[in-house]
């Protein structure tokens, strides 16, 4: 208060700093997860592979599989209304893969 | 994530090939045209509209018959928790969402095609129902974010049941 006389701290103010800290430090600890079994990129493709779900886990299996492309080589369809044409005339089911390409600001919803 | 993985997998890409008609939709781009070509997928853009967080992160399969009315299966949205359970991740688990979706849409045709009457509305009935629950299981069951403990918890393997 000495050092910054123009700034009115009450002790809830101070109280509810200290606490938000604390839950900013516990919500840390819980983020930090144990180490686990590594799904490196050999194991994900054996049919044994153990997937436990942890957020390392899970973002080392993204960083792993990442660079894979063969997904392009797919012959994704350019239009849903031509999938569903041609789904009708061979009688078959029509898979849509939904996705978002970036961000897109879309203004208020 | 999707794309690179279970996506990526040869036997995922050999069956797409064979027996389906598979298409990439950008949501936000082409999603407002989604209820006027295929009505049954109109309720992934009204998802997508629910919560802000959709506009950073959308990854999602669903098989669909070709008038675009009937949802067959769907993959779930493979978040970091589900980890292990959702096909996203696993190609063995997508393997399985798209042979599901294939018979479903075997059983829909031959069910179409035959004669109307009680015993064929009751196994419409029964499919309906039972693509209704797979799509609880897919979405809804597993959108609890584990906290604490739980979170650190080893979660359910799959085909360790």
């Amino acid at each position: 208060m000495l050092m910054f006389p123009s700034i009115r701290t009450s002790p809830a103010t101070i109280a509810t700093t200290g606490l938000v800290l604390l839950l900013a430090l516990a919500e840390r600890r819980c983020l930090a997860d144990e180490p686990l079994p590594v799904p490196s990129a050999s194991r994900y493709f054996q049919p044994d592979v153990e997937y436990v779900a942890t957020l390392e886990n899970c973002e080392r299996h993204i960083m792993a599989t990442e660079h894979r492309e063969s997904w392009r080589e797919i012959d994704w369809r350019p239009d849903l209304r031509s999938a569903l044409k041609e789904a009708r005339e061979t009688g078959r089911p029509v898979l849509v893969f939904f996705f978002i390409e970036e961000f897109h600001d879309e203004g208020p919803t | 994530m999707c794309r690179s993985g279970s996506l990526s997998d040869s036997r995922v890409m050999t069956l797409l090939e064979d027996s389906f008609v598979p298409v990439q939709i950008d949501i936000s781009q082409q999603g407002a045209e989604l209820a006027e070509i295929a009505p049954g997928l109109a309720v992934w853009e009204s998802v997508r509209r629910s919560h802000w967080k959709y506009r950073f992160g959308y990854a999602t399969s669903v098989v669909v018959d070709g008038d675009g009315k009937r949802v067959l299966a769907a993959s779930g949205w493979g978040r970091w928790w589900e980890y292990g359970t959702c096909a996203n991740f696993n190609p063995d688990l997508y393997l399985a969402f798209l042979l599901t979706g294939q018979e479903r849409h075997r059983r829909l045709t031959s069910l179409r095609a035959a004669p109307p009457g009680p015993e064929r509305a009751a196994a419409l009935g029964d499919l309906s129902r039972e693509i209704l629950d797979s799509l609880h299981a897919a979405y809804d069951a597993k959108t609890e974010k584990p906290r604490g403990e739980a979170r650190r918890k080893r979660r359910p393997i799959y085909g360790e049941e």
